[in-house]
């Protein structure tokens, strides 16, 4: 029958999903906090300006963008989450990687331009490709830091 | 202000859930919900169906019948039918309104009781009729239906998953034309019994219009000779097996004493598109 095969197919994907999501995600989260700690000597705050400045050599704006998805397991949870509401927690995990991975990435730039602090950092979310309720949309987003690199001068 | 670098351990922006605990408990609660629904619904629709003003059932009568064309001019054919079906509803006190007879090209051996009191006969079940006490048997099983009202509840009961499937997951999902097909075998089953209530009621049309109940049987008769049901089909056969409902038509004649007579052949009206095989 075929609606059998089909609702196989669905569980047999959410199975696939689950444990290969759940092994990606624990070993980016490992990643992250790896690199975390790479770049801990250089601060990303969200002051405009800091007391005491040094003096400045320079400044330019520095920007770390990723864009990613989430597993069929996840959504599917949140398509459920959907119908009678509540905190959507699948996605979460998600969320939270985008931003600490695109803070990594703007991070990185600033040390290759040798800047010895990061300013006026800001986040900026926006879903990408989403068309709701419609079979066959993927569902991605695109997380971007931004900020102002600054060297001091030395 | 001297900075010292940190590194934080925990992280307030994920919830430290299970994600298979969260799956099961939604899944469950909302397949619950679901058929708490269509139960509570089914069972009011039972409630409401014997209380549906004719006014209201002829306005939906109207919105299905545009959806059919029904052809204004008759053949003789079909003037004939509604002569024969005319003559049972006069027996028939409970006949609220007009009854109307069409016959549709198709090779399914069936016969439909729309709302309104339009009823669909195939030509399929034309061609394998051998009596006018056949056709009568099938018409008046079809009057039955309406003294019921199982063509609204048949109705009422499509509506509500229909209203299901569109709202929760969208009319393509494979989850919910499963739910669908599983909820709709319930409803076979309320149609069975629904079956044997029209029977019931057309055997004692039957009688009330010849004097006898000849050739009752016969139709179920024909269809059991043409095709071999498997057992395990039954449960999702809308009719009861052919065997079970001649053994309850047989058993229904000994219980109310119902003579059998001689059979009235077909009118010559009723064209065939081969020599009739019996």
């Amino acid at each position: 029958m075929d609606i059998i095969i089909n609702l196989l197919i669905i569980l047999l994907l959410l199975v696939a999903a689950y444990f290969l999501g759940t092994a990606i995600e624990k070993s980016n989260y490992e990643k992250i906090q790896k690199r975390e700690k790479e770049f801990l000597n250089l601060p990303a705050v969200t002051s405009k300006n800091i007391e005491a400045m040094q003096d400045i050599l320079s400044a330019e704006i520095v920007m770390g963008s990723i864009v990613v998805s989430i597993d069929y397991f996840k959504r599917f949870l949140a398509g459920l989450r959907n119908i009678v509401g509540g905190r959507i927690k699948s996605y979460e995990t998600l969320l939270d990687r985008g931003r600490r991975e695109a803070i990594l990435r703007m991070k990185e730039s600033a040390k290759a331009k040798g800047a010895d602090i990061i300013l006026n950092m800001r986040f900026e979310t926006s879903a990408i490709g989403v068309v709701t309720q419609k079979k066959g949309s993927i569902g991605c987003f695109e997380v971007l830091a931004y900020g102002t690199a600054v060297q001091y001068k030395k | 202000m001297k900075f010292t670098p940190r590194e934080i351990k925990e992280n307030v922006n994920i919830s430290q859930t299970s994600a298979i605990r969260e799956f099961f408990v939604l899944t469950s609660s909302i397949l619950g919900i679901l058929i708490a629904i269509y139960l509570a619904l089914g069972f009011s629709l039972d409630i409401l169906v014997d209380k549906i003003p004719l006014k209201t059932e002829k306005k939906l009568a109207d919105f299905f019948s545009r959806q059919f064309y029904f052809d204004k001019n008759r053949s003789s054919e079909e003037e004939y039918i509604q002569k024969l079906l005319d003559d049972l509803v006069a027996n028939m006190p409970e006949a609220s309104y007009k009854f109307n007879v069409h016959i549709v090209p198709a090779k399914e051996t069936n016969a439909f009781a729309f709302p309104g009191g339009h009823i669909l006969v195939n030509t399929a079940l034309i061609e394998e009729i051998g009596s006018e006490n056949e056709l009568s048997m099938v018409l008046a099983h079809e009057l039955g239906h309406y003294v019921h009202r199982d063509h609204l509840r048949g109705l009422g009961r499509g509506l509500v998953l229909t209203v299901f499937s569109i709202f929760l997951f969208g009319n393509d999902s494979e989850v919910t034309q499963f739910l669908m097909r599983v909820l709709l075998t319930t409803d076979l089953r309320f149609s069975r019994r629904q079956e044997a209530f029209a029977d019931a009621f057309a055997l004692e049309l039957l009688n009330k219009k010849y004097g006898h109940v000849a050739g009752a049987a016969d139709f179920f008769k024909h269809r059991m000779d043409k095709e071999k049901c498997p057992r395990i089909m039954k449960y999702f056969s809308t009719h009861p097996l052919y065997a079970d409902r001649i053994s309850m038509i047989n058993g229904e004649i000994l219980k109310k004493g119902y003579k059998v007579g001689e059979k009235v052949p077909l009118a010559p009206e009723i064209k065939k598109s081969e020599s009739p095989s019996g």
